[in-house]
């Protein structure tokens, strides 16, 4: 069995070691590239989302290079993300392809099928390992974020603009390299040493942007044309509203402990937005409110064309932003978005918020 | 009191009901014009650009009974009308999308949250925030949805029967007898084409652009989902490895299949307006099995820009080749016998 997954940001790291750990051979997709995505966009549906176009290609690309087993979170719905695999498999068997594809629904919809899957995947190992192996995955986990988040404060402020993003790059490559969780983490501790040594004008007092939207689309840089970089290097230190930790905290900790860590979001969410809509449209509302509270200049909304519940969320954020007064931008992105384009867009906005800003301070 | 009901989204499936309870409740219901272009345009000046067409053309009615000087208007939030099944997100968020987004509306706006486990969707806990607005008391609500209950359901059987959207509304309501209308000829067409798409896309006749009549007067019968038994559709999804979350995107795809699978529907036609996320996986799939059933198979896709003569066009060609193909077999049956 030689598995693979889709692509979404860094979760590839963790998942590649959570998966080595346990002895089993991975396929790490190539990283999304211009042909991922036109490999994808041949073989979906015309209007669904851009991530099922992208995990189109991740499938096709690592079943080249000899993945025949594919794993991949559900969800139960309203969003489409949760049948993604239920049509991906369908299309993947009629285009000659003989893989499997194994998605973890949510535990409480069917127990058994749940544990059958798992059983499929961790087979013999014992509870021990298991545990072990989740545990240092789950320290991966939190490492990239804390990465992620030091890429924030040090992109805006950098003497050199661009050498932290060059220490990642190579971390990025060596990944695909190296075995197991232990040797992800000593890479991890490399980037770590190397980001120390960058040097920072720490008088620098960047404008802040928080970016709220669809998780997947926030979370991978291909498909968001590395929003985090550009706005970094246009002098703005970002938070990202949803990380992959975050994300396995509401999914696994959420469902299996019945912990409502999102508690507060909703409850900010709750004058505009009533009801749960799926797809994390409640929330990228939620989120937004937070920021605006926290004082942040402008924030930033991103999702993929067509996607049903951010369209939702679109049509209240001017409200939202009305009430607070804070900028907003709203980036839609499809297979055609020109890059061009958006960093022009990109650099509109930052420039108003700077201008906004001294204004302020002089005044 | 009167109150608007916007002919727009499923009020094509529940306007029996809806007009039943209002009015034993004693108010007097309104309902908008047929959809136009102004409609259209109207409730584009509100909604968020990619939004679908239904949902613009439905805030384009929200407009214009805002206009009618309407105590209030009807906007439910459709949660669920099936178990473990839900509406898409747009139907979940539709009255705070509104609320926000048209001038006047939230003072206006009556909106019960509908989330039931079956589709007859006349729970009592479900409408407990009309009491205020409209005046009424408990009892009153329970003996009002009875009410609209049955005759909700006659609609359904009369649905079941055959009769389309239009007729098995006037039929329930007691507006015409089945004498009137004579008794319905079953098939007297050669051709049988089967239409699958939602309610507010194929009977609104503005979005689908009179497909239905467009089909009759090229001499096909049509049939519609609403004609078919739920344990006919629910068959038809027993073999997929994921049902999906959408309740009418679950009996599209169930007709679609029972429709691939019945030897007497020729042709099948889906009408699907553009941006539809739920449709974006019954088309694909339909598609998929398409090759296999060696059905002919067609997409119609309408937006707000859709001209009416290429769907005139595209419709006769798909009838024509239908024709032909039909015709050539019969040749070759005549000729072997």
């Amino acid at each position: 069995m030689r598995i693979t997954f889709p692509h979404m940001g860094e979760t590839y790291i963790a998942a590649k070691g959570f998966l080595e750990d346990l002895g089993l051979e991975v396929v790490v997709p190539p990283p999304c590239d211009k042909e991922t995505l036109n490999i994808g966009t041949r073989y979906s549906p015309a209007e669904i989302c851009l991530p099922f176009k992208i995990n189109i290609g991740n499938y096709i690309q690592s079943i080249e290079n000899g993945a025949d087993t594919i794993l991949i979170t559900g969800s139960c719905g309203p969003c489409r993300f949760g049948l993604f695999w239920m049509a991906q498999q369908e299309i993947l068997n009629n285009l000659g392809y003989d893989v499997e594809i194994i998605a973890f629904d949510p535990p409480q919809e069917n127990v058994r099928d749940f544990l059958q899957k798992s059983k499929k995947i961790l087979g013999y190992h014992t509870p021990y390992q298991i545990a072990k192996a989740a545990k240092n995955t789950y320290r991966i986990v939190r490492e990239m974020e804390a990465i992620s988040n030091r890429l924030y404060k040090i992109r805006p402020r950098e003497i050199e603009v661009g050498s932290a993003d060059r220490y990642y790059k190579n971390f990025e490559s060596e990944i695909y390299h190296v075995r197991g969780s232990k040797a992800i983490l000593g890479l991890i501790d490399t980037l770590n040493n190397d980001l120390d040594h960058v040097d920072m004008d720490l008088s620098i007092k960047p404008i802040k942007i928080g970016i709220v939207g669809e998780i997947y689309t926030m979370i991978e840089p291909f498909i968001n044309l590395n929003l985090e970089r550009k706005l970094g290097q246009l002098g703005v230190e970002v938070h990202r509203s949803m990380t992959v930790g975050h994300w396995v905290e509401t999914t696994v900790m959420e469902k299996l402990f019945k912990m409502n860590k999102e508690k507060n979001i909703q409850e900010a969410a709750e004058p505009y937005l009533k009801t749960f809509i799926g797809g994390h449209g409640q929330e990228c509302i939620g989120h937004a409110v937070q920021y605006a509270e926290k004082l942040y200049d402008g924030v930033i909304h991103l999702y993929p064309f067509t996607c049903m519940p951010q369209i939702v969320a679109k049509s209240i954020l001017p409200t939202v932003i009305k009430d607070y007064d804070m900028p907003l931008l709203t980036l839609v992105v499809d297979e055609m978005t020109s890059e061009v384009n958006y960093q022009t867009r990109l650099e509109a906005f930052t420039d108003l918020l700077k201008m906004k800003d001294t204004k302020m301070r002089i005044g | 009191m009167r109150i608007g009901l916007p002919k727009a989204l499923l009020y094509y499936y529940y306007f029996p009901l809806w007009k039943t309870f209002f009015e034993a409740l004693g108010c007097e219901v309104v309902v908008s014009n047929e959809t136009t272009k102004q409609t259209l345009d109207n409730g584009t000046k509100f909604m968020a650009p990619e939004l679908c067409v239904p949902m613009k053309i439905c805030s384009g009615h929200v407009a214009e009974l805002l206009e009618e000087k309407v105590d209030y208007i009807f906007l439910p939030r459709m949660v669920s009308i099936h178990k473990q099944e839900t509406f898409c997100p747009k139907f979940l968020g539709l009255p705070d999308m509104m609320r926000y987004t048209i001038p006047g509306l939230e003072e206006k706006m009556l909106a019960p949250q509908i989330h039931s486990h079956t589709e007859r969707v006349s729970h009592p806990k479900d409408y407990l925030i009309l009491r205020e607005p409209l005046e009424v008391s408990l009892q009153d609500i329970k003996k009002a949805l009875k009410q609209a209950e049955k005759v909700w359901c006659d609609f359904r059987a009369y649905s079941k029967r055959g009769y389309d959207i239009k007729n098995a509304t006037d039929l329930a309501l007691g507006q015409v007898t089945e004498m009137e209308l004579a008794e319905k000829n079953k098939n007297p067409f050669d051709i049988s084409i089967g239409v699958i798409g939602y309610v507010y896309n194929i009977y609104d006749k503005f979005v689908s652009m009179d497909l239905l009549n467009h089909l009759e007067n090229l001499n096909v019968n049509v049939f519609t989902f609403e004609m078919l038994d739920e344990m006919e559709m629910e068959m038809e999804l027993n073999d997929m490895k994921k049902a999906m979350f959408w309740t009418f995107s679950n009996k599209l795809l169930g007709t679609g299949r029972r429709f691939y699978h019945d030897t007497h529907i020729d042709g099948i036609i889906h009408v699907t307006a553009f941006g539809c996320g739920p449709d974006s996986f019954v088309g694909k799939l339909m598609e998929l099995e398409s090759n296999e059933c060696h059905k002919p198979f067609m997409t119609v896709r309408v937006d707000e820009h859709s001209g009416q003569n290429h769907l005139q066009t595209r419709i006769e060609a798909f009838v024509d080749m239908i024709k032909k193909k039909k015709n050539a077999l019969k040749t070759q049956k005549q000729r072997r016998a």
